[in-house]
């Protein structure tokens, strides 16, 4: 499976380090220079990151581990208001990013209040398309309690985050993370950010194992070289067309457009309509692909 | 300012106490008010607010911004605080008449009168903005989405309640235990 | 005995490879041998469950419900669907002693779960959850595994369906273990004997099939890097090949890096690879590809290909005729037309294309225009490469240097380099002792005059083979009959082959 990471150093024989990564195998997704410093974000299989390393301690150069770079996650606040946001939703996203995922931030329509709580089929619907998902909930336990149960039926992991340390029964919460009236920026807070990522690391690594078992027909950082170099995505919503999911990608292009010429891509030799399943995201008009496995295509056991 | 949270568990109390008071240093007003007391009722879901404004909060009268002295039988303002300027042509106006009031300069001011009292006319009263603000803060610190508020406005405070149900008896001996505590005028 | 060699059987007396094989493994040439350790094992906990829309499989944990699964797994064959909806699949059904009960439970997707069918013990049906759902499902919590291949069968099935068949996962059919022989030795019964590795071409690069062709040339391979991704070889590391089309890199694939500092360098893939630009995927090796997997770096080992690499530059043109016939393909002369003529052109000069055409020409000259050199490959190597890029002995058997300056009172003669390319070339192998005659120089970067290649007819003391001091001048091989090189005149080709 593809992992990404993050390559620093001098813009001095780094031509060297991308040759080593398309020799592996790999693929470079981007080049930043930086006057005589180069960052290189790049995706490869783990079989030969040993090799790599000697040829990035020749070159004197730095890898960072990108945990989060094939994964979009949903960072859901139950409303837009100063309430919720911009803290600590905003401090989350920000954090998560430097770990290399997309962040959305997701607000929901009717999610605040006690007993008034809702999460529309929708709203579950847009969360769902997503990788992984966080829930930014109050301070209070009874009410965090009572939303949660709202939550089931979501199929993707999700973390909830609350003011109290601790909710017994609740194993996929973190606390001191309710509502902040500042940014997060003491050590302590910083700390509890810290733990949500870990968890999150350690939902998403068991959804990785589970889709090594069944692994999909090609990796999707392929597939999204291979759109970006057939089809002009230009002008698309935000600077990255095409967006990373772990089991395929969102294309950030309107669907009735491009559904067609997208699905006409080859990859391998294959086309991609017959490798993956197109379908209208449900949110912003995206197109949501979702590659097929080996076994599914029947090139596998 | 003091702040005291009652009802939810120790840490939740402490948590929203020191939300409040965050907020208020944020806005500002955290030296206006002696006394914030929140109770909790996570069951109903209520939340009560009562809320305590410093005594030495007086109001700006027309001395404490102007220089007066009297000139051939008319009463010459000068005024030292631009902010004001609205606020005094206009309860000028409405005590001596608009046509008595004349603006001859951008500072100055002549009333064709002579009147010892022009010193104390209440031109703007500081502890009506202060609830007003006070209001508004609370709004950003009580949870969102409550349908229900109710107001107990006092000389030098108020009670609010915010719920999602319509009022109960509970309401009333919350509402009064705060007031006890608060004691002074606030009697029952 | 019976035993394998390169996997196929043959039946034998004898016990030493060099015997069976006619090869004697040696450090630098060893073969692999490959022995089987165990049969089959079963994994204990994996099912795969074959029924008529296709084959699932699931992982199961361990407890009651996976026991009892264990214990019907015949009452289980044969079960039709009773019904399918959003959530679920359901298979029906199997006589249970469960405790009944009517409360509701939370089940993920992909769950495998018992349940009783109107909470009736004798009803037990098999479910297999397709959404996480809350159901009524009759028995307390009774998932037991999880479908983990075969997700999309799910959608499939429908009322009426069946299961064929319910089998333990057969993880791995062999274990096989790999020794690198590298000296004369004995074989046991059963033994795979690894000597060579065979490789198919694809038609789809041209240059590159070319380049691997030559580097081939010999029949050996040999290993300069080793991964778990790739084995690479360097020999021809800097030399230039266009871009070709790129394919997916699957195991065992051969490819030629086609840009960048690695140019030329030829790798061969262990693993499965995405297919990229700078690789240009010649074929794969369909036999032997333990060869590479197994032996160290700085070994080598024999390859041999299917298509055969079909170049007749520097043999005569009787000879190139022989070949061309013994491979059907038509032959036309042109040039010097003499039977001991040289061929120094062959058009087509790629292989594949040759082949493809069935025709080629040759284009020959007089012998006298055909020297043989010897290069001074561990003395000068840097020289050497740059001697080899500029007549084209990199890629071909054949070199050619064109006549820069010749002139019969002048005492040597001088060949055109490339300025730009000697920018790299650092002194090397300086003629300390003087220069002999017939020696091949090089101006090298700390002259104006670098990358001229040069040749004295007569000893010196003072000057290189170019006319340059000792310390600008790189002495990088011989002419073997250089007399006769007084003969050319300037504006000529002269042609090289190696000694």
């Amino acid at each position: 499976m593809f992992k990404m990471h993050l390559y620093k150093g001098g813009i001095y024989r780094h031509d060297e380090f991308i040759e080593a990564i398309e020799d592996l195998g790999g693929i470079v997704m981007q080049k930043t220079p930086m006057q005589t410093e180069v960052d290189i974000v790049f995706a490869i299989p783990e079989y030969d990151m040993d090799y790599l390393k000697k040829i990035i301690k020749k070159l004197k150069g730095e890898l960072i581990d990108i945990p989060f770079g094939d994964m979009e996650i949903a960072i859901v606040a139950p409303s837009l208001s100063r309430h919720h946001l911009p803290h600590p939703v905003c401090d989350m996203s920000e954090f998560l990013r430097r770990y290399g995922s997309t962040t959305n931030i997701v607000g929901l329509a009717r999610g605040y209040g006690k007993t008034i709580f809702q999460i529309s089929d929708k709203e579950k619907r847009i969360v769902s398309e997503h990788d992984a998902a966080i829930f930014s909930f109050g301070m209070f336990e009874e009410c965090i309690l009572l939303k949660e149960k709202e939550l089931k039926g979501l199929t993707l992991p999700y973390v909830l985050c609350g003011g109290p340390g601790k909710i017994e029964n609740v194993s996929n919460y973190v606390g001191n993370l309710g509502r902040k009236s500042g940014r997060m920026r003491g050590p302590e807070e910083i700390k509890t950010l810290e733990e949500v990522k870990n968890l999150l690391l350690e939902m998403v690594d068991d959804v990785r194992e589970e889709i090594g078992k069944d692994p999909l027909i090609f990796p999707p950082v392929y597939v999204k070289r291979a759109i970006e170099q057939q089809w002009d995505l230009s002008g698309s919503l935000g600077d990255n067309p095409v967006v990373l999911h772990l089991d395929g990608l969102r294309i950030k292009k309107p669907f009735d457009e491009y559904h067609e010429r997208i699905s006409k891509t080859k990859v391998g030799e294959y086309e991609l309509g017959k490798i993956s399943t197109l379908k209208k995201s449900n949110m912003n008009d995206t197109i949501i692909l979702t590659l097929k496995t080996k076994s599914e295509v029947g090139e596998g056991p | 300012m003091e702040v005291e949270v009652r009802g939810g568990t120790r840490e939740e109390n402490e948590s929203l106490r020191k939300l409040t008071e965050e907020i208020f240093k944020d806005s500002g007003l955290a030296k206006k008010q002696s006394k914030v007391l929140i109770v909790v009722d996570i069951g109903i879901p209520a939340f009560y607010v009562g809320i305590k404004f410093k005594k030495d909060v007086e109001p700006i009268k027309v001395g404490d911004i102007a220089s007066i002295r009297e000139q051939s039988g008319k009463t010459k303002l000068q005024i030292n605080e631009e902010r004001y300027y609205d606020q005094v042509i206009e309860k000028l106006g409405t005590f001596y008449g608009k046509e008595n009031v004349e603006q001859s300069e951008r500072n100055i001011i002549y009333i064709n009168s002579t009147d010892e009292n022009v010193r104390d006319i209440v031109i703007y009263d500081l502890t009506e903005e202060i609830r007003e603000r006070t209001i508004d803060v609370l709004w950003s610190i009580l949870p969102e989405g409550f349908k229900v508020r109710h107001f107990k406005h006092f000389e030098d405070g108020f009670i609010l309640v915010s719920t999602d149900i319509p009022q109960i008896r509970e309401f009333y001996n919350v509402i009064e235990d705060i007031q006890k505590e608060f004691g002074g005028s606030w009697d029952v | 005995m019976k035993l394998y060699v390169d996997s196929l059987p043959i039946e034998t007396q004898k016990s030493l490879i060099s015997e069976i094989t006619g090869i004697v493994p040696d450090l630098d040439r060893p073969v692999v041998i490959e022995r089987k350790v165990s049969r089959s094992k079963l994994m204990k906990n994996i099912y795969n469950i074959k029924t008529t829309k296709g084959t699932f499989t699931i992982e199961t944990f361990s407890n009651r419900f996976q026991e009892f699964f264990q214990d019907h797994l015949e009452d289980l064959m044969g079960m039709e669907v009773q019904w399918t909806d959003k959530n679920t699949v359901n298979f029906g059904f199997v006589n249970t002693q469960f405790e009944a009960t009517r409360k509701q439970f939370d089940y993920d997707k992909y769950t495998v779960l018992f349940g009783l069918s109107g909470f009736d013990k004798d009803l037990g049906i098999l479910t297999i959850s397709k959404r996480g759902h809350i159901s009524r499902n009759g028995i307390e919590k009774s998932a037991f595994g999880k479908v983990t291949k075969g997700r999309h069968i799910l959608e499939k099935i429908q009322t009426g369906d069946k299961i064929l068949e319910v089998g333990l996962e057969e993880v791995k059919s062999e274990f096989y273990d790999y020794s690198v022989i590298t000296s004369d030795d004995t074989v046991n019964d059963g033994d795979n004997i690894i000597t060579k590795a065979v490789v198919e071409l694809y038609e789809d690069c041209p240059f590159a099939t070319e380049h691997f062709l030559f580097l081939i040339r010999n029949g050996l391979m040999r290993i300069d890097e080793r991964n778990n991704s790739y084995c690479r070889n360097d020999e021809m590391k800097g030399i230039s090949l266009p871009r070709e089309k790129s394919n997916l890199r699957d195991k065992g694939s051969i490819s030629v890096r086609n840009t960048g500092k690695g140019k030329g360098s030829v790798f061969i893939y262990l693993i499965d690879a995405i297919e990229d630009e700078s690789h240009s995927v010649v074929g794969r090796i369909i036999n032997g590809l333990e060869l590479p997997m197994n032996i160290s770096p700085g070994q080598c080992f024999s390859i041999s290909s299917k298509t055969k690499r079909l170049n007749t530059l520097g043999i005569s043109q009787k000879e190139a005729e022989e070949i061309a016939k013994s491979m059907g393909i038509e032959h036309e002369r042109t040039g010097d037309t003499n039977d001991d003529a040289i061929v120094v052109i062959q058009n087509p000069e790629i292989s594949i294309e040759a082949q493809k055409a069935g025709k080629i020409s040759t284009e020959g000259v007089d012998p006298k225009f055909v020297f043989k050199i010897r290069l001074y490959e561990d003395k000068a190597p840097v020289s050497v490469k740059y001697f080899k890029t500029i007549s084209g002995m990199a890629t071909r058997q054949l070199g050619r240097l064109d006549v820069l300056i010749a002139h019969k009172d002048l005492d040597m003669i001088l060949f055109k380099g490339d300025p730009k390319m000697a920018g790299e070339l650092p002194p090397e192998n300086p003629p300390i002792e003087g220069t002999k005659k017939g020696r091949i120089g090089i101006t090298n970067m700390a002259s104006r005059q670098m990358g001229t290649i040069g040749v004295r007819f007569s000893d010196s003391e003072e000057y290189g083979p170019t006319g340059e001091d000792f310390y600008h001048t790189n002495c990088v091989g011989e002419f073997l009959n250089h007399d006769k090189l007084r003969d050319i005149e300037e504006g000529s080709t002269i042609y090289l082959l190696l000694e």
